[in-house]
């Protein structure tokens, strides 16, 4: 390749995905793309997000969040952990939740983590805004089937604002399929809406 | 750069963020270092670390701990830092507070650290307890930019590493630095934010 040094090049501002590098396969020049590279290099960490809010449901039947399903989760062992950014309508509405995998599985557990509203175990109100002395205890439900619904709890701390659930994980997958987030509402009663909030997310590492 | 196949190059020892790359943008040909490419692809996140112990202080308003700066832009993020602290009195206990200069529309933390309880949390930080019934991971949380987690009731030995976490979720519309900010509960107690307090930010969105 004949040609300036790349020293001597203008510095990018900052890599795009369109941005396309000169590669050799097997003694052939071909290029690949900056897209192509973190496709391949994010194959042992698939982050996944929603940029906007997920439609408000009022069901207590399981809904899949859409926008976080990540198709070809193919056979390995994977760990992954949900940050879930969520808000009722109601202070006496909480949210359930639950993971799965549309292919085939050999081990599945997850658990669902909450910020809890007292010192002790069993904190049914799930509590984003906690500074006393002592801490409290945050909150755990869990479960080794694929597909289980966790939660709901009690109550939550603010109608319409922020709450961070946590869904930590792992998974042995014998054939491929989509890994899927669905949540639901605990109660119809006083019609409290759910909402998935921009901003949750996955982390999904290939381990094995 | 010499007309030379890429496989007769010399290999590189290991990839080193200053390397510069020849690319192709739009057109143009330009230059962008592992650093940038890293950047983009968030293979495993910013990472972030005392090479050395921070000042030690024993204020009870918030100190920023200065090596911990790192400037964030447009995006949606999770944090996770590792805290390694030590109080030179048992009766102190930490403070922390996660700030970002820039403007943000969604942020929440969670600090954890372990109690001596197992039933309910004391407040008590320790970093050596192992019962059989196991003791509570216990927490504080905000919503809030910029507040203070803690202070807690005591710490279970002086000058003792206690590892602390906070864990949280940030979407960030206009760039500016994530911050990371201590104090003690007690005026003159002294407390160090010490070597190998790390963070480690991934880019999500």
């Amino acid at each position: 390749m004949a040609g300036p040094t790349i020293s001597s090049l203008t510095q990018a501002s900052a890599g795009l995905s369109a941005d396309e590098f000169a590669i050799e396969i097997g003694d052939v020049s071909q290029k690949i793309s900056l897209s192509q590279i973190a496709t391949f290099t994010n194959a042992s960490g698939v982050l996944k997000s929603i940029s906007t809010d997920e439609a408000s449901i009022l069901t207590t039947s399981m809904v899949r969040v859409s926008g976080m399903d990540v198709t070809n989760v193919g056979s390995g062992i994977y760990t992954f952990e949900y940050y879930i950014r969520s808000q009722a309508s109601i202070t006496t509405q909480t949210m359930k939740f639950a993971v799965n995998h549309t292919g085939t599985t050999t081990a599945f557990m997850y658990n669902l983590f909450h910020p809890g509203n007292l010192n002790t175990g069993g904190g049914q109100t799930v509590d984003q805004e906690n500074t006393q002395t002592s801490g409290r205890v945050w909150c755990v439900n869990l479960t080794r089937t694929k597909n289980a619904t966790l939660g709901p709890n009690a109550s939550i701390d603010s109608a319409n604002a922020d709450l961070l659930y946590r869904i930590s994980g792992m998974m042995v997958v014998t054939t491929d399929g989509t890994l899927e987030l669905y949540h639901g509402c605990e109660t119809l009663t006083g019609s409290g809406l759910v909402t998935i909030k921009a901003g949750t997310c996955l982390i999904l590492k290939k381990v094995g | 750069m010499a007309d030379t196949k890429i496989s007769n190059l010399t290999q590189a020892a290991s990839g080193i963020g200053t390397q510069e790359f020849a690319i192709n943008e739009a057109g143009t040909s330009k230059k962008i270092t592992l650093d940038q490419i890293s950047q983009f692809v968030n293979i495993s996140g910013v990472h972030v670390s005392l090479a050395n112990d921070a000042v030690a202080n024993g204020l009870t308003t918030a100190v920023r701990v200065s090596g911990m700066d790192v400037t964030v832009g447009s995006g949606t993020y999770v944090f996770e830092y590792y805290i390694r602290a030590q109080l030179a009195d048992t009766g102190n206990s930490p403070k922390f507070a996660v700030n970002h200069t820039g403007t943000v529309t969604a942020f929440m933390c969670d600090f954890f650290f372990g109690d001596t309880g197992v039933s309910a949390t004391a407040g008590n930080i320790t970093q050596a307890a192992n019962t059989a019934t196991g003791q509570i991971w216990a927490f504080q949380a905000t919503r809030t930019l910029n507040t203070l987690l803690g202070p807690e009731a005591s710490v279970d030995a002086a000058n003792s590493d206690i590892m602390l976490r906070i864990t949280g979720l940030i979407i960030v519309t206009v760039s500016g630095t994530l911050e990371l900010y201590q104090a003690s509960e007690v005026a003159g107690n002294l407390m160090t934010i010490k070597a190998g307090t790390c963070l480690i930010l991934n880019k999500v969105g």
